[in-house]
């Protein structure tokens, strides 16, 4: 019964999250710009095939296929910038990261070697890097205002599950 | 043979009251029990589920309404850490761009001073709590899923030419 059914509408989200991870591997390999300005790009450039597939056959889909696509793939998106972060930024991997190549390192050495003076340090030249911050002597100001929506979203969903 | 005889618009309407009530349900658990629903048990057992219920379903409204929902399951289950842990660069930005300190010494003495100054030990802790590492002769050593998960995050680091903290 399965073979029926139009499964090339229940792959396709899964088929475009592929594209958009190979594009994203090209514009790594060939561009000089930022993991991140790569990673956006390659996202919308496959967004924007996939809306232009649903145009295209838009009289022999549903509201509710229509829907699927670009939720799905919109969930995929999510799914595989959170790996690719995952690999750069976690702190939680960072530490197992340094336990895998020291095995039977001590919390005091972890804490030594990998404290919160460092993790300032990393993420300053990080923001700096990725043009989120930059620098005015010795001071730091704001350059995209955009990561503010960030901000506000996460302190949003704080205030919801009550974290402090 | 399973049949939905509704309009395709009411199924969209049934998934966004899916997605509201598993929301609000998570918020309901977290604030008043804390209760986290996005443990890795949990939403493979809804993954394990769903697959039996779609491979005898023979219905691709649902089969397409049961990915999406094990997708938004995992979306939660990835965007949870990051609301319950305060991360160091959203730190900065806080400390930036609301309490307008500005200062690299006074941005490290705020940061160091606030909530993410204990994050390595608090991160510490997650990865024990959650069988990620175990103590072992005065030491840590990680587990052997642990060392699998990594293998497969250094590859992805390796292929997309990633550079990432520390190690």
């Amino acid at each position: 019964m399965l073979t029926k059914l139009p499964i090339y509408i229940i792959f396709l989200p899964f088929v475009s999250i592929f594209l958009s991870s190979i594009l994203f591997l090209f514009f790594q390999f060939f561009s000089n710009k930022k993991y991140l300005s790569n990673l956006i790009i390659s996202f919308f450039l496959i967004f924007l095939l996939i809306l232009i597939i649903i145009y295209k056959f838009s009289q022999n889909l549903s509201e509710q296929q229509i829907f699927y696509l670009i939720f799905a793939y919109l969930c995929n998106s999510f799914i595989f910038m959170s790996l690719i972060q995952t690999s750069i930024s976690s702190l939680q991997l960072t530490i197992l990261r340094m336990i895998y190549s020291n095995p039977g390192i001590s919390r005091k050495k972890i804490i030594k070697k990998y404290n919160s003076n460092h993790i300032f340090e990393e993420r300053i030249k990080r923001l700096e890097a990725t043009n989120i911050i930059y620098r005015n002597k010795s001071s730091f100001f704001l350059k995209n205002k955009k990561i503010l929506l960030y901000l506000i979203f996460f302190s949003i969903l704080k205030k919801l599950f009550n974290i402090r | 043979m399973f049949n939905i005889n509704v309009c395709y618009m009411q199924v969209i309407l049934n998934f966004i009251v899916f997605f509201l009530i598993y929301f609000f349900l998570q918020i309901f658990l977290y604030r008043f029990f804390k209760i986290n629903l996005n443990k890795l048990f949990i939403v493979l057992s809804i993954i394990g589920i769903s697959v039996v219920v779609g491979f005898y379903s023979y219905s691709i409204e649902l089969l397409m309404n049961l990915i999406n929902i094990n997708l938004i399951i995992i979306c939660f289950w990835l965007l949870m850490p990051g609301i319950i842990n305060h991360g160091p660069a959203t730190e900065i930005i806080h400390l930036i761009a609301n309490k307008k300190i500005n200062n690299k010494k006074k941005l490290k003495k705020s940061f160091l001073k606030s909530r993410v100054g204990k994050a390595v030990e608090k991160r510490l802790e997650i990865n024990i709590s959650s069988n990620l590492i175990k103590f072992k002769k005065g030491g840590f050593v990680i587990t052997k899923n642990t060392e699998k998960m990594l293998i497969i995050f250094n590859l992805i680091k390796r292929v997309y030419r990633l550079k990432s903290d520390a190690y």
